[in-house]
Formats: C-alpha cells, structure tokens, sequence
C-alpha cells in the first residue's frame, strides 16, 4: 500500500468531503449571489456615472478582483473550522487517507475549485448585468467625446488589450498574476493559521499577521515588488537571474505558506 | 497489538502517565476503568495518533499509530464520547466512507441499522442524539477494524439501546477483533468483557482476565454483617452489604463490575493482592 498518495484514495476522500460539505458550499455561493445581486441593485439604481464606473471594462476586473480576494479568504478561513469540533476532527484526522491527500485537497478545495467556482458565478452573474449596463448607458444618451469600454472582462485574458497596446497588456497580466500570487498567499496563511491555532483560530492568525506587519515596519524589512512593480512611465528590464529570483521569492512565499499547513495538518492532535 | 512501553504524557504542567506500559495481544473485548481525569480517553487517543506520546514508545497493530498512516487508520475506528456526523443520510454514509475501510460490510451495517432501528434516509441532522449515536456504533462496528476503540458507547443510549448494543457486540463477527471500551457504566457491558484493565495515579492499576477475577475475588451482597468481615471492600446498602472479598472457593464468582470499581478506587491493593495470588497460582508449573 502506497501510503503517501494513492489515487483512488484521493477520490473517495475528495467524494466524502462533498457529501458532507455541499449544502455548506452552497450556502456559501447563495449568500455571494444574494451580496452580487444587492450590489448590483445599488449600482443600477445609482447615477450614470456610478452605473460606467461600475460595469466598464476597468470597474468589473475591479469588482472580480476585490470580491475573489475577500471571499476567498474568508472560504480559506472557514474550511478548517470543522478543527474546533472535536469529534468532526477526530473524524477528519481518523479518516484514512494519508497527511499529503488531506493537505491537497485542501490545497484544491482553497486555492483552485473556489477561484474556479467564483470565476464561474461571476462570469454568469456579471455578462447580462454588463450587457443591460451596456443598453441603458447608451439608451440614455451618450456623450460624443466619451469612449465606453463594455467589453467583458475575463479573468487573465486580455488579448484585446494586448492589441491596443503591449505594454498595457503585459502591465494588465502581470497585475492579475500578482493578484492571483497575493490571492494563494493570503488564503495559505489563513488555512495554515486556522489549521494551527487550537483555541480563537481566525483571530490568533489575524493577529499574527498583524503583528508580522509591525515587525516588517519596524525592521524596515517590508517586500519589494520586484517584477511585479508597476512603472507608468518607463519599461523596466531585468536580466534573467534577476527576473527568476524575483519571481522564485514571490513564488516561493505561497509555497512555504502551503507547505506549513500540510505540517499543521500533519501533526494536528485532538485533545 | 498493542505494545505500550513506559509511556509518558502531559497536560501542560498536569502529567496524566508516567511510566505507563502496557501489552495486549489477543483479541476480544477489554474494558477500560479508571477514575474521572484518569486518563482513559487519553489512553484511546494515543493508541488512534489523536494525541502524540510525550515519551516512551507506542505500537498499534505493527504501526506508530502518531504517524496515522492510511495502512493503519483503515484498521483502526474510533467511536469517541463527543461524536460527530456530517449532515448526510445512513445510506450516503455508506455510500462514501464505507469504502475508505476494506473489512466493511455492508449486509453486517444493515442488519445492525435495522437492530438499531435507524431510518436510513433520514438525514442525521433530523435525528435524535440517541439514534445518531446508534449509527455511530453501527457504523463503526461494521467497518471490522481489527482494533476498535469506545469511549462511553453506552453514554445517550436508551434502555432498549444499550441492550441491542450488547447483542451486536456479543455476535461472532467480532469474536476475532480487538475492542476497547472505556467506560463508567460497566453494568451495562461486564457480560461482554473478556478482560479488565484499570489505570490508576498514571500507571496500569490492574489488568486481569474475567476469567482470573472470577476464581480470584467474590462479589456479593448479603444480610449478615458478619459475612463482611476482612472483606477487601464494603458498603451499605439499606440493610444489606455489598461486598468484594477474596474466593475461597474452587467455584469462580460472579464478577459485578461497579462493585470491583468502586473496590478497585477505594482498596485498590487489596484487589491487586487478591487477583496476583490466582494469577502466581496459574503460572505456576504442574
């Protein structure tokens, strides 16, 4: 027996979490659709310059990125809460599947599925509201001297920018790749704080982190974009080494933060 | 199975073993005694990997059950006091956890629902406390782990329940598993038990077979206080006694285990000194 990753063990761990946590999940979408919907309400009823601001190209990446990074975190937050009920982690931990296919799942469930998820009821919720936004802005009246950009925004894909421009392209890709970096940083620090800390786990991993923030003022040691630095007025260039530490160190941070909670998982005890 | 060596276990400064040890080796059904904050749920959790030994050496079935790898989970269930199950139905239990255990059977989780009398499309969010522990039991019963470990089964369960729990129990499929049960209510299960292990001040107090307790102590209850006399434990029921004494005769005793309990707290070294002389009597060579 393979007792590091097997996978048809990995499927029926992946099917066990389902069956248990589906009505939880969509709970989780229902209340999104209910925010989504609110929001939008707000948005439509607001004045025209709200109602551009809001469904243009700009506004909805916006509105996706913002809404991702929030509820990813919280989704991220949530997934261990079954740890504070003792008998649910003794079922979790007791459930036999290996230490690596309880940390990837989680690694799935949190940085893939729900980004994916999220994508999906976004991109379902957010074209007909770009497209009624699209009909009553020029319906209304619109400006000669004013130029519209209604086109949908998908998530990294800005080929039609990239005709327009390479440089706003490459500036619009980089971005959201760095989002997306942040984005996997954030929720693995949450799921690892979550997984480690025993009693008020949301909190203690919030405070961590903000004392992690103090220490990097006060040492003056807060991190440096990199490759990911935003420069309007000139194209910066980095030789190749430069461009590979910048990115393995940005990269490198997420993948530490994942690999600490497959320890905390690890050597979780019930008391 | 079970090979315990000089455990060591802590609570921050509160330290539950010390020099704890331990070896089972045949299969049936041990019950676990001990006093509250004695360290019977502890005992279960180290022997599952639920709480990591702070010093000695644990070994379940081959494995170091801390290391809870998927050879040696799918061998061992815990049917812990603070349960827990999912909001699903019986019959989706079934469906995707059986298959995580290879014994399982699924005719033996059906037949024990029915004992059990648990609806099998009712989700456990809409049953009582009592049914969902029966699906508990049922279910971990049916899994056919060679080691199962209980922490106060009986605890939720009616009158009716306890008694289909001991039927289950007692049934010839389990005849060649290891269960442990850690208990207070030992009237409900000391028909069951093969074996008796009491944990005391952080070490193995006694751990004894039934069959040594009955040819070495009587436990009875009598109108003659006389009767009592140099009895190793006593008390006063109404106008009878209850007692534990030494078994003078070549006729085993009836075991009752709240009373070898409550002498075992109260006297524990004058039940130690009555089972090791059955015990050196038994080992001796013809």
């Amino acid at each position: 027996m393979n007792n590091f990753f097997s996978p048809m063990r990995f499927g029926r761990l992946l099917r066990a979490h389902w069956a248990e946590k589906w009505r939880e999940y969509a709970w989780f979408v229902a209340v999104l659709v209910m925010l989504d919907l609110i929001f939008m309400a707000i948005f439509f009823s607001s004045d025209r310059h709200t109602l551009l601001r809001q469904f243009q190209f700009v506004g909805q990446m916006q509105w996706y990125l913002t809404g991702l990074f929030f509820s990813g975190i919280i989704f991220a937050g949530r997934y261990f809460k079954y740890l504070l009920n003792p008998g649910a982690s003794l079922v979790a931990l007791m459930r036999p599947a290996s230490a690596f296919e309880k940390w990837l799942m989680a690694f799935l469930v949190i940085g893939v599925f729900y980004p994916l998820a999220y994508t999906l009821l976004y991109m379902l919720l957010n074209y007909p509201a770009v497209q009624v936004a699209k009909a009553m802005a020029f319906q209304a009246g619109s400006c000669e001297s004013c130029n519209y950009d209604f086109r949908v925004y998908f998530p990294l894909l800005t080929t039609q920018l990239a005709e327009v421009s390479s440089k706003d392209a490459r500036m619009f890709m980089t971005g959201q790749v760095f989002f997306f970096v942040i984005l996997s940083t954030a929720q693995a620090f949450i799921a690892s704080g979550t997984a480690y800390f025993k009693r008020s786990p949301v909190l203690r991993t919030l405070l961590v982190l903000f004392l992690l923030f103090i220490i990097s003022i006060w040492t003056e040691t807060l991190p440096q974009l990199g490759i990911f630095a935003l420069n309007f007025d000139e194209v910066q260039t980095y030789s190749t080494s430069e461009y590979a530490l910048s990115l393995a160190l940005w990269l490198g941070l997420p993948a530490l933060l994942w690999a600490a909670l497959y320890f905390h998982i690890k050597e979780r005890e019930v008391a | 199975m079970i090979k315990v060596t000089e455990l060591q276990f802590e609570y921050g400064r509160k330290s539950v073993y010390e020099d704890f040890s331990l070896h089972l080796t045949q299969p049936g059904v041990y019950g676990l005694f001990g006093r509250n904050g004695s360290g019977k749920s502890t005992l279960l959790k180290v022997l599952a990997g639920l709480l990591f030994p702070h010093g000695g050496a644990v070994e379940v079935l081959g494995h170091k059950p801390a290391a809870r790898l998927p050879a040696f989970l799918e061998q061992v269930y815990v049917v812990p006091e603070e349960f827990h199950l999912p909001d699903i139905s019986l019959a989706v239990l079934y469906k995707t956890h059986a298959p995580f255990y290879p014994r399982f059977s699924g005719n033996d989780f059906l037949s024990y629902a029915e004992i059990f009398e648990i609806p099998r499309d009712k989700s456990f969010a809409a049953m009582s406390l009592g049914q969902k522990k029966k699906a508990v039991i049922a279910f971990a019963l049916a899994t056919h782990t060679p080691l199962l470990l209980m922490d106060e089964p009986t605890n939720g369960l009616d009158i009716v329940g306890r008694s289909q729990f001991k039927k289950i129990l007692s049934g010839k499929e389990h005849a060649d598993r290891m269960v442990i049960i850690s208990t207070h209510q030992a009237h409900d299960l000391e028909s069951l038990m093969s074996h008796v292990l009491f944990v005391d001040g952080g070490k193995l107090a006694l751990s004894a077979s039934m069959q040594t307790l009955q040819r070495s102590l009587y436990l009875g209850v009598t109108d003659n206080q006389a009767d009592v006399a140099g009895a190793i434990y006593q008390e006063a029921l109404g106008n009878q006694w209850a007692y534990v004494a030494c078994n003078r005769d070549t006729a085993p005793g009836v075991v009752n285990l709240e009373l070898l309990y409550k002498a075992l707290s109260m006297n524990k070294q004058g039940v130690l000194d009555a089972v090791a002389s059955v015990q050196i009597e038994t080992e001796r060579p013809s």
